[in-house]
């Protein structure tokens, strides 16, 4: 913290007491605070209409709200220790996550089954400016990867218990989900079999491709480039270009249909998948491999390891933090793009977005677009704190 | 013993390493010396196969490692490098326990020689068993990466710049360290070295490297002393050669009878610090002492005489 300290006083003459960045978070916080808190609407399609922070609760826990954000952003703004920051900031999201869904009684007519209450950029704003807030704090605060990943498990707690609690229950998300729990189920299996199945296929095929690679200089090149051409075909055209050969693979190779393969479905979105994952595997498997000290494995030749004692205990074991840099880029791509299998049959959260796009029901997109991003971000978090816990005996130097 | 005979090493015809002969003999220390691109290096690594002779055989006791499979033959030799090559994602313990465990030794062998090791080493098992190799000062890295090239008790070590990285006062002790070590074990060393004062230090023989080809492998008295070309001459420089001679010896070997004024000089000091000693105090002698008693004297008379050139 001694760093920050010394920054801070750095560019004390400036702005007395104002923290910069906090300033910012103050001013969308601000915006979110005038612009509508939630949209109200008498039916699933019809667009909304706002309903501004004070006239979407009851008097009491609208005011209470008011001055918890009052308070959230005045210790944004100005320049406070990090675990303070950090503890306004929680207690904003909150209040902010437990009163949407009183928002949401409060606002849906009494036995009215089809008015939909959805949060409203003003929310949004005011989600996104608390968020910026803790993220900061956390950075500020180093905290270590176990601690992190503490964090991210009561978060997720916190939201489950809001979800299973029936806090949430008459937002309009909850309201999409509710006529279909089982769907959403099905789909969410897809999607994590879509999304980490395909990584996982890719680790099998790209870290031994990897290897080749580093060991034999000739092929790097062309193993690279190929599948950098693979990595900028757009990924609706990769998907649509797997229909044909998969479709003519499943009607001619004997038991290929048996096992799943098919024209549309699930087959050509996992293997558009793996051939997006392929690249930064190898590519990571490479560098990786490529950063290990030459006089490591010079000591480890002329102490007699033969050539795959080398691999897996010396050269494997010291490229693993870049190859794992690698799978959390492809897993964190692949859980995003694998909404997009559902426009082939695919399956996974897409199924949602594209039914609610084709609805113009904007509640069905969240229903699939929310987990998706959560999903990420929880992948992103975790395996983040892998790749610091496995390189970090070799980071302290001296 | 490890016989090198008229070995040649060349890349796209180009002769790194050109016709040495050269033999080392057992339970001694060979200093290979040279400047960079001399091919003292790729000579000391063509003795445990990490480079593959042109031409010519090297023997240890007798057989040719021609025949041996590179693996086995690497594991019977102990071998450190500059930069150690210690493993970073290992343990001290494991990196020590790096060719004990190739040769398949059981848990508890193993354990009990990396602690013998450590402690050789003066490194507090305890302590340091589980650190990781970044956690040490370099000094305490060198020293882990002797104690695993020696671990598996090898007859020979090869050592390329082992010292290279050290700043000079750790590096004296290491030089130090590694001379007793020697002298415990009785291993046969070849130690790659720029520094031709590494070199008369520790080396029984001295191999001089140049352009590929050995110039002179001799004692480090005969080099001093009858340098084969004027290349060899300019290693040793000119001016140093006097006081390089009197490094040689000890106090202990020249003392004369009689007495002297002034601080005592402890025995086991080399001819060159009691030089020193003497210029610098202003004496033309001062009395010697061993083990606590003074048992004569040494002389700036005598000293001058034995770092004239030898006839």
């Amino acid at each position: 913290m001694s760093v920050t300290d010394a920054a801070d006083a750095g560019d004390r003459s400036a702005l007395p007491m104002l923290d910069k960045l906090g300033v910012l978070i103050g001013l969308v916080a601000t915006v979110g605070a005038v612009l509508p808190f939630a949209l109200f609407r008498a039916n699933r399609i019809v667009p909304g209409e706002g309903r501004h922070l004070l006239e979407a609760l009851p008097s009491v826990p609208a005011w209470v709200l008011t001055g918890t954000l009052l308070t959230g952003v005045i210790v944004a703004v100005l320049r406070l220790p990090p675990l303070i920051k950090l503890a306004a900031g929680i207690l904003v999201l909150a209040a902010l996550a437990i009163l949407i869904g009183r928002v949401a009684s409060y606002l849906t007519p009494a036995d009215d089954t089809f008015a939909r209450i959805s949060p409203g950029a003003g929310f949004w704003l005011l989600v996104l400016a608390f968020a910026m807030l803790i993220a900061d704090a956390l950075i500020r605060m180093q905290l270590g990867p176990w601690l992190r990943i503490a964090l991210l498990a009561v978060a997720g707690m916190a939201v489950a218990v809001l979800l299973w609690g029936g806090a949430w229950r008459d937002l309009s998300i909850l309201k999409e989900y509710a006529t279909r729990a089982p769907a959403f189920w099905q789909e969410a299996r897809a999607h994590l079999v879509l999304a980490f199945g395909s990584v996982a296929m890719a680790i099998l095929v790209g870290v031994p491709v990897g290897v080749l690679c580093h060991k034999v200089r000739p092929l790097r090149a062309s193993v690279l480039n190929v599948l950098n051409i693979v990595q900028t075909i757009p990924s609706i055209a990769l998907f649509g270009l797997l229909i044909a050969p998969l479709a003519w693979v499943a009607a001619n190779v004997p038991g290929a249909s048996a096992i799943g393969i098919s024209g549309i479905g699930t087959a050509p979105a996992m293997v558009a998948l793996f051939a997006y994952s392929l690249l930064p595997l190898v590519s990571n498997t490479v560098v990786g491999l490529q950063g290990v000290p030459a006089s490591a494995i010079d000591a480890a030749r002329g102490m007699g390891m033969s050539s795959p004692q080398r691999l897996l205990g010396v050269e494997l074991p010291l490229a693993y933090p870049v190859i794992l840099t690698g799978i959390r880029i492809v897993l964190v791509q692949n859980i995003g793009l694998a909404t997009i299998a559902a426009l082939i049959g695919g399956g996974g959260f897409g199924v949602f977005v594209f039914q609610g796009i084709g609805q113009t029901a904007m509640d069905l997109v969240l229903l699939g677009a929310v987990p998706t991003v959560a999903l990420s971000f929880a992948a992103a978090v975790i395996l983040d704190a892998m790749v610091e816990t496995s390189s970090r005996g070799r980071r302290r130097r001296r | 013993m490890i016989e090198i005979e008229d070995i040649t090493k060349a890349y796209n015809g180009m002769p790194v390493v050109d016709h040495v002969t050269l033999t080392i003999q057992p339970h001694t220390i060979c200093a290979v010396v040279g400047t960079s691109g001399s091919g003292k290096t790729t000579l000391v690594r063509m003795i445990n196969k990490l480079v593959q002779p042109t031409s010519g055989t090297i023997r240890i006791d007798g057989e040719d490692i021609a025949g041996m499979p590179a693996y086995q033959l690497r594991r019977r030799i102990g071998y450190a490098i500059q930069g150690l090559g210690l493993f970073p994602h290992r343990t001290v313990g494991q990196n020590i326990a790096t060719v004990p465990k190739l040769l398949g030794w059981d848990k508890g062998r193993i354990e009990a020689r990396v602690e013998e090791l450590l402690e050789l080493f003066g490194l507090d098992p305890a302590e340091f068993r589980d650190r990781m190799p970044n956690e040490l000062s370099g000094g305490q890295q060198q020293r882990v990466g002797v104690a695993r090239a020696l671990a598996a008790g090898p007859n020979i070590l090869l050592m390329d710049e082992p010292f290279g990285a050290l700043d000079p006062l750790i590096r004296a002790k290491a030089q130090e360290d590694l001379l007793a070590i020697q002298r415990r074990f009785g291993t046969t060393i070849v130690l790659v070295t720029h520094d031709m004062e590494e070199a008369i230090y520790l080396g029984g023989t001295i191999a001089v490297m140049e352009k590929g080809r050995l110039l002179q492998a001799a004692s480090p008295q005969q080099i001093i002393a009858a340098p084969a070309t004027p290349f060899v001459a300019e290693l040793i420089g000119t001016a140093e050669r006097p006081f390089r001679l009197l490094s040689l010896a000890r106090v202990a070997d020249h003392i004369e009878p009689g007495e002297a004024a002034g601080e005592p000089i402890e025995a086991d000091l080399s001819l060159r610090d009691a030089y020193a000693e003497l210029l610098w105090s202003g004496r033309s002698a001062a009395p010697v002492r061993r083990e606590g008693e003074v048992v004569g004297r040494v002389s700036l008379d005598r000293l001058g005489r034995l770092a004239a050139q030898p006839q």
